[in-house]
């Protein structure tokens, strides 16, 4: 029998032991079938972490790192909003799952015997928490205005650094804000904004945000991309490199 | 399957691994060399590079 074809055997009596048994709530599919792409995450994940933890970056000229700034202490917060983000939530299942692969896709040809639960199983309803994470993400975004406003008054000057800082202070801004879930809460939970107070106000604030909505997983990508490019770029000026110049003098 | 379909199923089945590949490499390249006595400049270009390639991994579709 060839390798592939064991593997899928054993794959199958897996989820055909699991559909008869409660497990499958508690441990999906997506975790226990050989899956090569979510194991190689879970490990450069891991990987990424202790490269964190065993390398930190010291405040450098005024700069503060956005992984060591005092927000670190409550980091699980802003990485389980990030976690149960909807656009890194469609990203994992069709990337790292690969199940479902798209909309009403059938390419997998297991739509019978590996229905796709949504938040149904015990793991995946965590996912319904992003609407209280929200709060907890929204409170933490004036620390990141801070670490801008520390790096101005170090030496009174607007440096390239400074822009770095606050490019990831307005691209997280940008993705928080283009929320789901607030999207919910300023508006999209009325269901007559003519009868509703102030709804004309709240009509155009959710059509705004609305526009930005459309966005979110561009916006997603980019803030965690430039979260990455401030720590690597503070990690070279701690290095030494030349990339850091005064614009101008306060 | 037409031509065009195939190269983007292609694409869609490279831009994991390169994503992948990527962060592996801003890792490894970026942090694990410091032990290994690479200038400063050769580390900083491992490092972009494997910044281009997580942002290909992300854009290819």
């Amino acid at each position: 029998m060839h390798n592939n074809q064991i593997v899928e055997v054993f794959s199958t009596g897996i989820h055909r032991n699991l559909q008869k048994s409660v497990a499958k709530y508690f441990f999906p599919y997506e975790f226990i079938e050989s899956n090569w792409r979510l194991w190689t995450f879970i490990i450069i994940i891991a990987l990424g972490s202790w490269a964190l933890i065993a390398y930190p970056v010291s405040p450098i000229n005024g700069y503060i790192d956005p992984f060591y700034s005092p927000t670190v202490l409550i980091v699980p917060i802003p990485g389980l909003f990030r976690l149960t983000c909807y656009a890194y939530r469609k990203d994992y299942h069709r990337h790292l799952f690969h199940h479902p692969l798209a909309c009403e896709n059938t390419e997998r040809e297991d739509a019978a015997t590996r229905r796709y639960t949504g938040e149904k199983n015990a793991v995946f309803q965590f996912e319904n928490l992003h609407r209280y994470l929200l709060y907890a993400g929204i409170l933490l975004l004036p620390f990141f205005y801070y670490d801008f406003y520390v790096s101005l008054t170090y030496a009174n000057s607007l440096r390239i650094g400074s822009l770095v800082i606050l490019a990831n202070a307005l691209t997280l801004t940008a993705w928080t804000l283009s929320c789901h879930a607030f999207r919910h809460i300023i508006g999209g939970n009325i269901d007559c904004y003519s009868c509703a107070r102030a709804g004309g106000a709240r009509n155009s604030v959710w059509r705004i945000q609305s526009w930005w909505n459309s966005r979110h997983e561009a916006l997603a990508w980019i803030s965690l991309l430039t979260i990455f490019f401030t720590d690597l770029y503070l990690r070279g000026l701690t290095a030494g490199l030349p990339i850091d110049h005064i614009l101008f003098n306060f | 399957m037409s031509h065009s379909q195939s190269r983007h199923l292609v694409r869609r089945e490279m831009k994991y691994p390169i994503f992948l590949l990527g962060m592996f490499i801003i890792i490894a390249g970026g942090i694990g060399v410091q032990h290994l006595g690479v200038p400063v400049s050769t580390e900083a270009a491992t490092v972009a590079l494997g910044f281009v390639l997580v942002v290909l991994g992300l854009v290819i579709e």
